[in-house]
């Protein structure tokens, strides 16, 4: 019998995907890369015309030559818009979306959002770049019903600009991730902790502005993953660029990528368990390396109790070798 | 020492297969079944699954229950999906209505990745898929997906 199924022409064969029932094709399908890929299998079958319909995860990438290409940005825009007017799915769990923007398009970003939001969207992962960056210089600033999304569990944002008019309520939030955000004294961080009850892990890449330390105080945070650090981009050789950061209660720090500063001083950080310090100091024309190795130093001291602690090659760097 | 308990599973073609029932157990409809099963039947249908198929199933099931943490479970994993394309749809399907996460994570990222990138007739031609749209049909889908030319 099994070799009667072998010798059977392979279009009757039972198993094949084309008889897949639709919720097997659905798992596929939510494992595509994006979901231009997933809309096109809506022409291989009959029956599978609207089962990419279902599928709980909606991923548009454009890439960055592309957004730079008016008709080809006009495309991906218009690509977006009629797919989400075919999806109406009443449940989403992942959006992401990375694309170029311009003021026009602004109203088309929101409504996508707000879509996955009414969607109760448990994953967003948005980066945004401005196409217009050498005219306007300006973030794309996330509306305000963003900031109370109480579905979220995991928000991944890069190029944003954030201005909440109250406190920020995102009651589900386990992980959060912003890049390239300005953060001008801590008051955002503490209005994204205390509005985060359940938030285990903060990842902050290369956020600049007039921020000169982080305070999390939070019970929950367990993980902070700190990448780079601009500062202020008018002061960037300024004397005494000093960063402190005082995080008792979190079990995990990283501390990576470039970082535009003098001195980084861990004020308590009495739970760690593990550590990893693996960022290129850059001092201003008024470094001599010396400062740098003090920084590694405090360091390296203040963690001297965390069990696992790893350094990276970018903190050796060759150059303050002859220093020692 | 007490001796582990075996199962029978009895594909469609009427193949058996003994096995440990922890290896068993790695399929949520099996563990069901034998959950709700009532008297003591160690004998279990799996009318959805030929005997081929099967067996690959419990080899995979086998090294996740008695090895779960070595080194080479990675490379096993990559491995057992280096099959042909109707091989591969049979572990999918087979997964599926065993309910086993792990396989069905493993061959359905497998074939989604060799949707990617390929062209809607690439895809027919690996995966032996019938066009059954009539040409009428196909210029209305043509029209109506206009917007998604651009994939």
């Amino acid at each position: 019998m099994v070799e009667e199924e072998q010798n059977q022409h392979l279009d009757d064969d039972e198993d094949g995907i084309s008889k897949f029932p639709d919720c097997l094709l659905g798992e596929i399908l939510s494992r595509l890369p994006e979901t231009k890929y997933a809309v096109r299998t809506g022409a291989l079958f009959k029956r599978w015309k609207h089962v990419w319909h279902a599928v709980p995860n909606l991923d548009f990438v454009n890439s960055f030559q592309k957004s730079y290409n008016p008709q080809s940005n006009a495309r991906f825009f218009s690509f977006v818009d009629e797919t989400l007017t075919l999806h109406r799915q009443w449940k989403l769990k992942k959006f992401r979306l990375y694309s170029g923007y311009n003021l026009r398009l602004e109203s088309h970003v929101n409504d996508w959002i707000r879509y996955a939001v009414n969607c109760n969207i448990e994953e967003l992962d948005l980066a945004l770049w401005d196409l217009e960056y050498c005219t306007t210089d300006r973030d794309f600033p996330l509306d305000q019903f963003v900031f109370m999304c109480s579905s979220f569990t995991h928000l991944t944002l890069s190029g944003w600009s954030f201005n909440p008019t109250g406190a920020i309520s995102w009651k589900n939030l386990r992980s959060l991730c912003i890049s390239f955000l300005k953060l001008d004294g801590n008051d955002l961080i503490e209005n994204i902790l205390s509005g985060s009850p359940v938030l285990q892990t903060l990842e902050l890449i290369y956020c600049y502005g007039d921020y000169r330390w982080l305070d999390i105080t939070s019970k929950s945070v367990k993980k902070l993953v700190f990448t780079g650090y601009i500062g202020s981009t008018d002061d960037d050789y300024g004397p005494g660029k000093l960063f402190e950061i005082n995080a008792p209660n979190i079990l995990s720090l990283t501390i990576q990528g470039d970082l535009w500063l003098r001195k980084l001083l861990l004020l308590s950080v009495s739970s760690l368990v593990e550590a990893h310090l693996n960022y290129t100091n850059h001092m201003g024309v008024r470094g001599t390396g010396r400062e740098e190795e003090e920084t590694l130093k405090g360091l390296i001291l203040n963690l001297l109790h965390v069990k696992d602690l790893r350094i990276g090659p970018s903190c050796l760097d060759l150059k303050w070798i002859f220093f020692w | 020492m007490t001796s582990s308990k075996t199962i029978v599973l009895r594909s469609s073609d009427g193949a058996t297969f003994e096995v440990d029932e922890a290896v068993a157990l790695h399929s949520l409809m099996i563990k069901h079944r034998i959950e709700t099963g009532g008297a003591d039947s160690t004998t279990i249908d799996v009318p959805e699954v030929t005997g081929n198929t099967l067996s690959k199933v419990i080899e995979y099931c086998k090294k996740h229950v008695e090895a779960p943490n070595s080194d080479d479970l990675k490379s096993f994993d990559t491995d057992f999906v280096k099959v042909d394309q109707a091989v591969l749809c049979h572990l999918a399907k087979a997964s599926y209505y065993m309910n086993i996460k792990g396989l069905l994570d493993l061959s359905s990222k497998t074939i989604a990745d060799m949707f990617k990138g390929k062209t809607v007739e690439q895809i027919r031609e690996t995966f032996h898929i019938k066009n059954d749209f009539t040409p009428e049909e196909e210029e209305e889908l043509r029209k109506e997906n206009s917007w998604n030319l651009f994939v």
